[in-house]
């Protein structure tokens, strides 16, 4: 008797402490949650426009969207409601770099519990793996994509035409496409963002030249493949091929393309739309069709892009409550559905997010109303969207790498000399770690 | 207690009234003094503990006590001497050359302005209007018009001949002069019009009489204007040396610090160590070090220059 009493007393402890460890999901009615975001213009009124269509759908959850600003403000705004330990939003946007540092001090919820208990809301595996996987630091699911842009070039697709060139697939192909162009126009060929690394690393990584190698925490660029590339890039520049932009960068970019000054430039695809629309209409003066070209395949063989750009976040401050979170996850799950992200992309030009959104029948009329708008959508391989390397360094080398690559190409300096000391100076920062 | 007290003066005893000392005057100051206490010391003494703790921003947990580690990593670590040294360097030359600008051209505006005439009032409004504008859009407008191939300043040079445009943000020396130009224009007015109420306050007499011993204009403002502004000159020299060492703003919305650093200021590596590099601690025994130069110069600064200050106007 006594022993049976054991066995049911113990049954009885594994059971409550099985129901304390599932996941409450419930969200009563009337709860309300803030939501920040850094969108602005368009973006910011269809972001407003699905947010008000969500509550709609939910009447018992009302969402108080609140416009923080840039990356950079809502950071400095999540540290200091984390530090004050009050008015932290139940969800917010987020860029990417970030989340390293985010996951490691769980500043924001693991959302893996989140995704099995509304497993019924969201197909996790439908999203691109490449982009869950950045998000991921050791089985912390840190974040879910949203806004994702890639690292792409933008060229005028007419002048191809007229000159009879294709836009280069391989690094290779480079030197002589950018000959062709330039001895045909006789005007800079391409202009590259310079003043952040997300653009051009894409190159040095598909040569296998990374910027941190975390086995030896080290710098992977002090490697021939990086001093090499390094020179061709010199070399062009020097030829007047390429522009090296490394100062008001979006606003230098945005009237040489559209305006006919240079072929071509590196930059974010979230501008796909926009210049679209200046070049499509000759706002700037000349009027040309505008093509995307991938990377180009580096001497690895690959021709990856790093995943950049906007995700969502559940903070996880006490000072919001779980049902609060909960809504705040309900709302993730409806942001980030094909039907919405097709309805996002459309307006936003940002990356589909979702596999089913170009291959499930079902979103077969919406895909195709986003390629008549932006048909070079179709251009973009999103299957090689990779995740960067994971180092709560990374961005502070990236400043690095980003004054000396400045220095190279603008200053004219010394190229080796320069690369040296690059290295060293990358070094003794992730010894300072 | 005696309701007097004796003094001696110029060799006779005077019996003059004791000051009194009245609680509620105390009372009465209290709030002020605790307000002061609450914004300006509490934060130098929470910045002093938080330099003794491993403190970043985004962590969850509550900070712990590291001893001397964040001291020790300020002076010895190679990024860290790197960094504070190119700082303190662009901070001084910023300083000195905002100081220069702000009050050499302060004086000259205050002179060629000092007329009680409407045409000169406009023209001081002119000169004096840029203070009323938020300096991020000023910074905003500053990029626009210095953009190498678009902006204003490049066409103009073009016109008068210049073919290559410079690239006013992105050149290592010319950066520097992109962030004066902003600041020289946005802070001159203010130097003016201190300045010009100095210059009201200085007694015709003394003009009227050098004219009659000889004096030219030259060595008016050299033997009588300039002496007797030396205090007008000591106090803009102290607040503008103050707000030029704290120069961020102008440096965040035009630069970011580039190109290769060269516009890195003091108080944007802070914020960037804080703000970035989540680095609270480091940031905070960099701001105690700052604190520390700034206190030091500004006292040797008032000290040295106080021995040349005239107030007999």
């Amino acid at each position: 008797m006594k022993k049976l009493f054991s066995i049911v007393l113990a049954a009885v402890m594994l059971l409550s402490c099985t129901a304390l460890a599932e996941f409450d999901k419930s969200i009563p009615d009337g709860t309300t949650f803030t939501f920040w975001y850094s969108f602005s213009g368009v973006n910011e009124a269809k972001l407003l426009e699905q947010v008000r269509a969500f509550e709609a759908e939910n009447p018992g959850i009302t969402v108080d969207a609140q416009y923080i600003g840039s990356y950079n403000n809502i950071h400095s705004e999540l540290a200091n409601a984390n530090t004050a330990g009050s008015g932290s939003p139940a969800l917010s946007v987020i860029n990417v770099p970030r989340l390293t540092s985010y996951s490691k001090d769980k500043l924001v919820e693991d959302l893996t519990p989140y995704i099995e208990a509304f497993a019924d809301e969201i197909n996790f595996d439908d999203f691109y793996a490449g982009m869950t996987d950045m998000m991921n630091n050791g089985g912390y699911q840190a974040a879910l994509p949203f806004g994702q842009s890639g690292q792409i070039f933008f060229y005028n697709k007419t002048l191809m035409k007229e000159i009879g060139v294709e836009f280069p697939k391989t690094i290779e192909e480079f030197g002589p496409w950018l000959k062709t162009v330039y001895d045909y126009t006789g005007k800079t060929v391409l202009d590259v963002c310079g003043n952040d690394n997300a653009y051009f690393y894409c190159l040095f990584t598909n040569a296998d030249a990374y910027m941190i190698d975390v086995e030896s925490n080290t710098t992977g660029l002090r490697s021939d493949a990086a001093l090499n590339l390094i020179k061709d890039l010199r070399s062009w520049v020097d030829a007047g091929y390429i522009k090296w932009v490394d100062a008001d960068v979006s606003n230098t970019l945005r009237l040489d393309f559209t305006s006919g000054e240079c072929a071509a430039m590196l930059y974010t695809s979230s501008s796909y739309a926009n210049y679209k629309k200046v070049a499509e209409n000759g706002e700037n003066g000349v009027t040309f069709e505008v093509g995307i070209g991938n990377q180009p395949v580096g001497i690895s063989g690959r021709n990856e892009q790093y995943v950049a750009g906007a995700t969502l976040i559940i903070p996880s401050a006490d000072c919001n409550t779980q049902a609060q979170k909960n809504a705040a996850f309900k709302l993730i799950c409806y942001l980030t559905a094909p039907a919405q992200q097709l309805d996002w992309v459309h307006t936003t030009s940002y990356y589909v997010t979702r596999k089913s959104a170009s291959t499930d029948p079902q979103y077969a009329d919406a895909y195709a109303a986003v390629l008549a708008d932006l048909p070079e959508m179709d251009v973009l391989d999103l299957n090689v969207y990779v995740a960067k390397t994971k180092h709560e360094l990374f961005d502070k080398c990236g400043d690095i790498f980003e004054q000396y690559m400045s220095e190279i190409m603008n200053n004219k300096g010394d190229v080796e000399e320069n690369w040296e000391i690059m290295c060293d100076e990358i070094d003794d920062t992730l010894a300072d770690r | 207690m005696k309701k007097t007290k004796a003094v001696t003066i110029d060799g006779r005893v005077m019996h003059i009234r004791r000051e009194k000392y009245y609680w509620s005057d105390f009372f009465l100051a209290l709030p002020a003094v605790l307000l002061l206490v609450l914004i300006t010391y509490y934060p130098i003494l929470e910045l002093i503990r938080i330099s003794f703790t491993d403190w970043r921003l985004t962590m969850t947990s509550a900070p712990e006590y590291v001893g001397w580690k964040n001291w020790t990593w300020l002076f010895t670590a190679k990024t860290s001497i790197r960094y504070l040294l190119n700082s303190l360097q662009v901070t001084l030359v910023y300083t000195v050359c905002n100081i220069a600008i702000d009050l050499g051209f302060g004086m000259l505006f205050a002179h060629l302005f000092n007329h009680l005439t409407r045409p000169f009032a406009a023209m001081r409004a002119l000169v004096f209007m840029p203070r009323y504008i938020a300096m991020s859009s000023c910074g905003i407008i500053f990029l626009w018009m210095l953009n190498t191939d678009y902006g204003v300043i490049n066409k103009m040079l073009e016109y008068l001949g210049m073919t290559e445009h410079l690239n006013w943000l992105g050149d290592d020396n010319l950066a520097m002069v992109s962030i004066l130009m902003l600041t020289g224009w946005h802070g001159v007015g203010y130097c003016m019009m201190i300045y010009l109420s100095a210059l009201l306050g200085i007694s015709r007499d003394y003009y009227e009489a050098s004219s009659l011993d000889g004096a030219t204009g030259l060595q008016q403002f050299r033997y009588i204007t300039l002496p007797l502004l030396s205090p007008t000159t000591l106090f803009l020299f102290i607040t503008t040396f103050i707000s030029s060492m704290k120069v961020y703003q102008s440096v965040d919305v035009m630069t970011g610090g580039g190109p290769r650093n060269k516009t890195a200021v003091m108080v944007y590596y802070i914020y960037d160590l804080a703000f970035n590099d989540n680095r609270i601690d480091r940031s905070a025994v960099t701001a105690l070090l700052f604190f520390v130069i700034l206190l030091v110069v500004t006292v040797s600064t008032m000290r040295i220059t106080n021995r040349n200050v005239h107030y007999e106007a």
